[in-house]
């Protein structure tokens, strides 16, 4: 029996483990399908192929070659390190090898992808004979521009970006007009990282080449690799407008795979207060460590990550050589000899968040442990997905925290189990992304009357060139339009968004001034505020001072037994209304509007995870974003309406005349002393806990009942409200948006911001639900939702309604507090208010 | 159902340029009228053309515009053999404007080009009236260039060349540059003049070396490619004189400019108060050329001007380096002695490895080693020259100590 198993059978007989796991599912363990190499392969590759001990082909990578020998376009979405880069490595090397003029374009969406890829890439052609017929060229912002023309003229496999395409190669490409015209392949890696936005501009540089090509003469084949998502083949073909294969047959051999949910034991019973999930998640990897099982434990917050790890280390011995944190704010090489040491066994446990998640290779893990849901059903599986590795048995536990989703899927496992991942989603047709990208084809090659772009026909991208003809920046000339205006039109579009500039986080040592790590401008207030405890790797340091013009923080090393947690405030305030109409149950809005979020102080905790008093206030700017938002408002007949008939929970709670009275009661019987973890009151007087949440009581006088009451300590009163949590039905409203308006605008629940307040200043004190581009420059996707109120809100009221949960689950309303309640009723009355006729429409 | 303009208008589109002012209204100013010019049919339609001839006796800046008597040097220089057969009129003069700096939408709208005639010199430039032209023009200009021409150009290896033939590419014309002999002056004004004048640009060099004072039309190289673009907009081409005098005179001035480089080249001593930087710069360019006999002599008459002390110390260690080539090693000491007694490390190590290798007198050559260890440690040299002469000096003390043991037992 294997480590992994051994383990597997000892949790389960042991009862503060076995009893704790709420769902346990093992799916068999499942052979490799193999294929012979075909016999047309290029000999010189074939000898490599077995030269670096392969002897046959997954039946996924076969089928990947014979499809493109067929000359299709194909898409591989088989599991993680189930050898998906050899689905494309083995075609086009075998390509460049038989034909002496062809080229491939290979795109990963991150520097460091690239860099992995390279050197697997290097691996083969060191063991081929014939290799340096194919010069291998990366091309991207690091590369020197002394470099540059030799690798246009010589490279024959080029690995780059899509930016480097859009800012550098495109713009210029008459002086890779060798290279394109003799292109042959597009390989397109971690094709689902290209959704929302960042995806619909990659989408439109697709089309930016493919017009190139054509007028090059060349028609590549496309290969695209993903993770998977619930569209692969629609995405793939939404990418790259052609037809694509989607290979999902998966012959990669696997071991016995465990998943389980975790969720931790109550231990205060009275109100439901569970485990702390980092304790307990810790706990877990000790014991997997113990039995010398390699894993990752993925952490939702960096700062979490640290905590973690510092946890994590106490209880191991060597545990600095064995045990290491990652996380972006990492410096690159940091990150580098971690993934070597994963990859070479040498490092045991890695605590990280989602920057190991995307692509980056280090080979698979024994088991993984996801310390709190990360958020999406792909994200899960994505992370779940690095154990595993080959035909040995793995573990993947997920580790619920208090927060009404992880209880919820603790308690649904077949939520988790039985849901398609999430869909990727793409518009390349949005009026804005086109556009830009529009202008930018027309620099590189001027557009003819009529021509197409992409899918977009010739009338359509006609109506654009005479918008840019008007506003002067295309002039035209016969029947041809020329960018006519001064300056790089590829220069003013960025394919992802805002940038924002670093700051470099310096610590004072014995040996003078010492990098530690960087970060962006919004994480470096999170995380290296002046006062901060910032954790690296494990390592504590004081923040002295953090110079955000200089772009630089810094720390001394302290031994300290409390760490901070900043504490921010968001406001959203109106810039302008562009538009208004009311609809019925109050008005729809659509204008522009100010995000801001302030850090304004923090909170020190004790590594026990008692607060400690002592924190402070602090002084930053505020990180503001200027964007456009649709927003909702309701009216007054509508609010007194719903609560009149009980389902209007925002109205804020009156404890009674005599509170006061009743709060000094409590506090003076409880000793002035948190019940849960044993605080005593300093400076501060605890809050008042009502048990059974007061909302839930008609009267007074029995919600006030002194047992219904507890003094607790405010870490551990969050703690107790987030179990009781009840929503309303307004956060029920924004919650349903959140993830039905990015369908309707095809872009990435990231790229939108939602967000309620019943007593809203920008409707004069109503309640209201707002959605916004979170992309700092307007996309468009407020004003479209504005159009499509109607719709939306049918949408919602259908969704909702149709939804088989009881009261609220993540796919309707979200879900309520472990006690606590979600607000389905009430989101369904609320929505009941703002549609026509919902009778009407039911029989539809 | 509103227009795609106002639903872009309602999105917060920027249309335009940034900060622009309003856009001017047209107002049509054919290019006729200002500059003269004439239609010239091709294949591919009509291009606009402005012809001009320079008698040979019209001064351009303080000389008449001749070709160069001898195109030997430069065409060693320029490493083509075919520089100094072809006669003169092979050699065309180009130079471009452009709206922009870089990237494959940038056109060339205005090619400048001259060539020597009988009796002058005659200038073309085609100009692009609208950028539908641009194939008829390219097409003009393969006409005019001969598989035998040679271009001389000011950067047009950097940038006028893979302009002009990423437009012939865009426009699925062939062009007519491929193979061609080619010199770029403005490399080797920098190889000349580098540390002589603060600027290589062509305006510069007008002013500083060859006379030529440009007119008030003039316009600076970097509003030209606004005011086409703006000429495009509004059909005015007034404010285009500018652009096409400004092309002429860099036509013109390059012509110039090949004549006075070439003189400098052949005879560089002849033209008497030349700088001392740019004699030397021509005796090392005469070097890496393998024209050591005249260099020898470029190094020995500046050696005998008034110079700054650092120039004569690099003069005299290039000028031993010389002789030392030559085998004229009497010669060489001479000047190593003199460069010895001024504290030159390198001189010290010349001489000892004369001494060791040559003469094998090992007891002089560990002297001039000592002595040059000595001037390493004491005298304030740069630290850097301090790390890499250390160990070479006591490797050869080691050398020479073990040489003379060995010949001692």
């Amino acid at each position: 029996m294997d480590s992994i198993s051994k383990l597997l059978a000892h949790w389960r007989a042991e009862p503060t483990v076995g009893g704790n796991v709420a769902f346990w599912h093992q799916e068999p363990a499942r052979p490799a399908a193999f294929t012979p190499l075909s016999q047309n392969i290029h000999p010189g590759l074939a000898a490599a192929f077995a030269k670096l001990g392969y002897s046959q082909l997954y039946s996924h990578q076969a089928q990947a070659w014979d499809l493109l020998q067929s000359g299709l376009n194909i898409a591989v979405v088989t599991g993680t390190a189930s050898g998906k880069t050899l689905c494309y490595n083995l075609p086009v090397l075998d390509r460049l090898l038989r034909d002496k003029q062809a080229r491939a374009l290979y795109l990963f969406p991150t520097k460091a992808l690239a860099y992995d890829q390279r050197n697997e890439l290097e691996t083969w052609l060191g063991a081929i004979d014939a290799a340096r017929d194919v010069p291998v060229a990366t091309y991207d912002g690091d590369t020197p521009t002394h470099h540059r023309s030799h690798i246009r003229k010589q490279a024959r496999l080029l690995i780059t970006n899509p930016d480097m395409l859009h800012y550098s190669i495109l713009p210029n490409h008459t002086q890779w007009a060798e290279f394109f015209g003799n292109l042959r392949y597009i390989v397109i890696d971690e094709m689902h990282s290209y959704r929302g936005v960042f995806g619909s501009h990659v989408a439109n540089v697709v089309r930016r080449l493919s017009r190139l090509l054509k007028f090059y003469g060349a028609k590549p084949q496309f290969v695209m690799a993903s993770a998977t998502i619930a569209n692969p083949q629609e995405l793939a073909e939404r990418l790259v407008e052609q037809p694509v294969t989607v290979i999902d047959r998966d012959g990669a051999p696997r071991g016995a795979r465990h998943f389980a949910i975790y969720n931790p034991p109550i231990v205060d019973s009275d109100l439901g207060l569970r485990a702390s999930l980092i304790q307990e998640s810790v706990r877990l990897v000790s014991d997997l460590l113990a039995y010398d099982v390699q894993t990752i434990l993925f952490g939702r917050t960096r700062r979490m990550v640290e905590v973690m790890l510092k946890t994590l280390r106490e209880g191991t011995k060597d545990s600095a050589e064995r045990v290491r944190g990652y996380r972006g704010g990492y410096l690159v090489s940091e990150r580098r000899a971690i993934e070597a040491g994963l990859r070479s066994g040498e490092l045991r446990a890695v605590v990280a968040t989602n920057a190991l998640e995307l692509g980056v290779d280090i080979g698979g893990m024994g088991a993984t442990v996801l310390a709190g849901y990360p958020g999406s059903i792909a994200a899960t599986w994505q992370q779940a997905g690095r154990s595993g590795r080959g035909a040995d048995s793995s573990v993947a536990l997920f580790v619920a925290s208090s927060n009404p989703l992880d209880q919820f899927l603790a308690r649904h496992p077949d939520y988790l189990m039985g849901r398609t991942p999430e869909h990727a989603l793409i518009n390349p047709d949005n009026l804005l992304i086109l556009l830009s990208h529009l202008r930018c084809a027309a620099f590189e090659l001027p557009f003819s009357r009529g021509e197409n772009f992409g899918s977009i026909n010739g009338e359509r991208v006609l109506e654009f060139l005479n918008v840019l003809a008007e506003s002067n920046e295309l002039h035209v000339s016969g029947d041809k339009y020329f960018w006519m205006a001064e300056g790089q039109p590829s220069r003013a579009v960025s394919l992802r968004g805002v940038g924002s500039d670093s700051v470099v986080i310096q610590a004072e040592t014995d040996e003078g001034w010492q990098l530690v790590g960087e970060v962006d401008r919004f994480g470096a207030m999170w995380l290296v505020h002046p006062d901060a405890i910032y954790i690296h790797d494990g390592a504590t340091y004081f923040v002295e001072k953090l110079d955000l013009d200089e772009h630089v923080a810094y720390l001394r090393p302290i031994e300290g037994d409390y760490y901070t947690v900043p504490k921010s405030r968001s406001t959203v305030s109106l810039i302008a209304e562009n538009n208004n109409d009311p609809v019925r149950g109050g008005t729809k809005h659509f204008g522009e509007v100010n995000i801001t979020q302030e850090i304004i102080g923090y909170d020190k905790i004790q590594w026990s995870g008692m607060e400690k008093p002592g924190g402070g206030e602090l002084d930053l700017p505020p990180m503001e974003l200027n964007t456009f938002g649709y927003w909702l408002s309701l009216n007054e007949t509508t609010v007194d309406d719903l609560r009149e008939r009980g389902l209007w929970t925002n109205d804020p709670n009156e404890y009674g005349p005599n509170w006061n009275t009743i709060r000094d009661l409590v506090r003076a019987r409880d000793q002035y002393t948190c019940q849960v973890c044993g605080l005593p009151e300093n400076g501060r007087p605890h809050d008042v806990h009502h048990k059974i949440p007061f909302r839930t009581f008609t009267s007074l006088k029995e919600a006030n009942q002194l047992d219904n009451l507890i003094a607790l300590c405010r870490n551990c009163h969050r703690r107790a409200e987030t179990i009781v949590r009840i929503r309303s039905g307004l956060a029920g409203l924004s919650f349903v948006l959140q993830h039905l308006a990015p369908l309707y605008l095809m872009c990435d629940p990231r790229d939108l911001g939602v967000f309620s307040d019943p007593k809203s200043d920008l409707a004069d004190g109503a309640p209201v639900v707002m959605v916004f581009d979170q992309m700092g420059d307007a996309m468009g996707f407020s004003q479209r939702l504005f159009e499509i109120h109607d719709e939306l809100m049918r949408s919602a009221y259908e969704l909702v309604r149709e939804c088989g949960c009881q009261d609220g689950c993540p796919s309707c309303v979200g879900p309520g507090g472990e006690q606590g309640q979600g607000s389905k009723r009430e989101t369904l009355a609320l929505l009941e208010a703002l549609i026509a006729n919902p009778e009407l429409e039911t029989t539809r | 159902m509103t227009s795609l303009s106002d639903r872009l208008k309602a999105l917060g589109v920027q249309l335009g340029a940034k900060n622009l002012r309003l856009a001017p209204p047209r107002a049509e100013y054919p290019i006729e009228l200002v500059v003269g010019g004439s239609t010239q049919p091709t294949d591919f339609g009509e291009a606009f053309l402005v012809e001009r001839f320079i008698p040979v006796e019209e001064l351009h800046g303080s000389n008449p515009l001749c070709f160069p008597a001898n195109m030997d040097k430069l065409a060693h220089w320029a490493a083509d053999s075919r520089v100094a057969l072809l006669s003169p009129e092979h050699f065309l003069f180009l130079d471009t404007e452009s709206t922009g700096l870089w990237g494959s939408g940038t056109l060339a709208f205005l090619i400048g080009l001259g060539r020597f005639e009988l009796g002058g010199f005659r200038q073309r430039q085609y100009f692009l009236r609208e950028p539908i032209e641009e194939r008829a023009m390219l097409e003009a200009l393969n006409n005019l260039v001969a598989p035998d021409d040679a271009l001389v150009t000011f950067n047009g290896k950097s940038f006028d060349l893979p302009l002009l033939q990423g437009r012939y590419l865009t426009n699925g014309v062939m062009q007519p540059f491929r193979g061609l002999s080619h010199l770029d002056l403005l490399h080797l004004a920098r190889r000349l003049w580098k540390d002589l004048l603060p600027s290589r640009a062509l305006g510069n060099l007008e002013v500083q070396l060859l006379g030529i004072r440009r007119s008030q039309e003039d316009i600076p190289g970097w509003m030209i490619p606004q005011m086409y673009i703006d000429y495009l907009h509004t059909g005015d081409a007034r404010p285009l004189a500018g652009v096409f005098y400004h092309n002429s005179m860099d036509v013109l001035s390059m012509a110039s400019l090949l004549n006075y480089l070439a003189a400098r080249l052949a005879a560089p001593l002849e033209a008497g108060a030349a700088h001392h930087s740019e004699l030397f710069a021509i005796g090392r360019l005469y070097v890496d050329l393998g024209f050591a006999e005249d260099a020898i002599q470029i190094f020995q008459s500046t050696l005998s001007m008034d110079l700054p002390k650092d120039v004569q110390y690099r003069l005299v260690e290039s000028l031993g380096l010389l002789f030392r080539r030559r085998g004229d090693y009497e010669a060489a000491l001479q000047l190593w002695e003199q460069a010895a007694a001024e504290g030159q490390v390198y001189a010290h190590v010349e001489i000892a490895k004369y001494y060791e290798h040559r003469a094998r007198d090992y007891a002089i050559a560990l002297r001039y080693t000592r002595t040059a260890i000595e001037v390493i440690e004491a005298s304030a040299i740069p630290g850097y020259e301090r790390v890499y002469w250390q160990p070479l000096l006591e490797h050869r003390l080691a050398r020479l100590e073990r040489k003379l043991a060995h010949r001692g037992a």
